[in-house]
């Protein structure tokens, strides 16, 4: 606990030392216990370790940080989730908390839970004005910056950054009929949340008003996804696909499965090599990768992907129905997707592939 | 007066200290970590090569991803090391 002679003194030392550098709610002993209110894990439980620091996040740690991103209780179980993710030492968060890149982790929450704890996924879903995805994106932010020791400059090296860095998390749509939400596509029920997460650039908005085909829409798609100042042109990897509602019901109507659009992008989303040697970060004589999976080394029509396979790319219907306005994000390479399935009562679980049997 | 939570947790993490700094290379074994990023090597060996002429022995690690920590084989050579030298290429 931390006394101060004043409230004013508390929040001019919080502003200071201990926020994003946006003002925030003090943790005072009543707040943080109605936060926890929110899970039924115990306030002990060790979520997991923050690098760079390497101190230990517990759930109350992680109650007092949403308590001042201005988080609901109903919000704790899917913050909580996330992070048991993003501690996970395959999401590789010292790396991504020091990095010079701008990389930070994109949130997509998919499924009925992402509503009942108030988050939104229409109309300006990645922008200002929704407090739910603004409150979970903001406490990991807050964890990562006070609990890991984040701090611009000093530990957390970004030459620019994004603003995606104060909070990056968006709802899936599950009412457009499209497509299986993403949470089925990784084997849970139509009943079942999961949070996913992506070391991510800011996105970049794919704007297309004329395309009545998929294969029109999703060349424009392709072009946003293979750009050369992504690190995914040097190396493939994961990116997402925030797909605008419009968008989704010209890639439905035409009888396309998300596996289609995935299938579609690994191929066209892809730079020749003779591209490469004109600029980004393809290293000719370090490459990341073998060129021979796709073809001759010594061919400059050799096209390489940014994807890694099709099922890197995440994707996931989102935003208003007002226009065709869909995002790209791509990648950070050092780090992997990896999702959380999250229940009513606010236990979370590792999907089932990874689950170790009793 | 106002009590509130410490956001930055209650369990914290012991903060490495730096060594002492020898008075004499002489005889030290010399850890060089090269954090895999461009020109580091460049100017790690070329650090390398001056300390050794003050009669330091020389082991040099580098890492295969600047974006990751170090391996563990990495560490553990380095751990046999008096002093370590490591800086940022790019």
């Amino acid at each position: 606990m931390l006394e101060f002679s004043s409230e004013a003194a508390a929040y001019e030392a919080f502003v200071t030392q201990h926020s994003d550098g946006l003002p925030v709610v003090l943790p005072t002993p009543e707040r943080v216990e109605r936060m926890l209110t929110g899970t039924r894990e115990h306030p002990d439980d060790v979520v997991g370790l923050v690098y760079p620091s390497g101190n230990e996040a517990t759930v109350r740690d992680v109650a007092v940080n949403a308590v001042m991103a201005g988080a609901e209780p109903r919000q704790l179980r899917l913050i909580l989730a996330v992070l048991d993710a993003v501690l996970d030492e395959r999401f590789n968060i010292n790396g991504i908390q020091s990095t010079t890149h701008c990389a930070y982790p994109l949130v997509i929450v998919s499924g009925p839970l992402a509503f009942e704890s108030g988050l939104s996924a229409g109309n300006n879903v990645l922008g200002n004005g929704l407090r739910g995805n603004l409150s979970v994106g903001r406490a990991v932010r807050l964890v990562l910056t006070n609990v890991g020791g984040g701090r611009p400059g000093e530990t957390d090296m970004a030459v620019q950054g994004t603003s995606a860095k104060i909070s990056f998390c968006v709802a899936e749509r599950l009412d457009t009929g499209c497509f299986p939400s993403l949470a089925e596509r990784q084997g849970g029920d139509a009943s079942e949340t999961s949070v996913t997460i992506m070391a991510a650039d800011g996105p970049i908005t794919v704007s297309d008003h004329r395309s009545a085909t998929p294969e029109r829409l999703l060349t424009n798609v392709a072009d946003t996804l293979r750009h050369m100042g992504s690190l995914n042109a040097a190396a493939p990897g994961p990116a997402a696909l925030l797909l605008a509602p419009q968008h989704a019901r010209v890639i439905a109507r035409a009888g396309w499965t998300v596996a289609d659009i995935q299938r579609f992008l690994f191929e066209t989303a892809r730079n020749p090599l003779r591209r490469l040697h004109q600029g980004g970060e393809w290293d000719p004589v370090e490459p990341l990768y073998s060129i021979a999976r796709f073809g001759d080394a010594n061919d400059p029509d050799t096209l390489v992907p940014v994807l890694a396979t099709p099922e890197s790319l995440l994707v996931a219907v989102t935003g208003g129905d007002t226009g065709g306005f869909s995002a790209v994000v791509t990648s950070w390479p050092a780090s992997m997707v990896l999702h959380r399935f999250v229940a009513h009562d606010g236990s979370y679980s590792k999907p089932a592939r990874e689950r170790i049997p009793a | 007066m106002i009590v509130v939570h410490d956001p930055r947790g209650g369990r914290v993490a012991a903060s490495p200290t730096l060594a002492a700094r020898p008075p004499s290379l002489a005889g030290l074994r010399l850890g060089i970590l090269d954090n895999g990023k461009e020109k580091a090597d460049a100017l790690l060996r070329r650090t390398a090569e001056l300390l050794e002429r003050d009669g330091a022995s020389l082991t040099f690690a580098r890492k295969p991803s600047f974006s990751r920590v170090a391996p563990p084989e990495a560490i553990d050579a380095l751990k046999m090391c008096d002093i370590v030298v490591t800086g940022l290429g790019g």
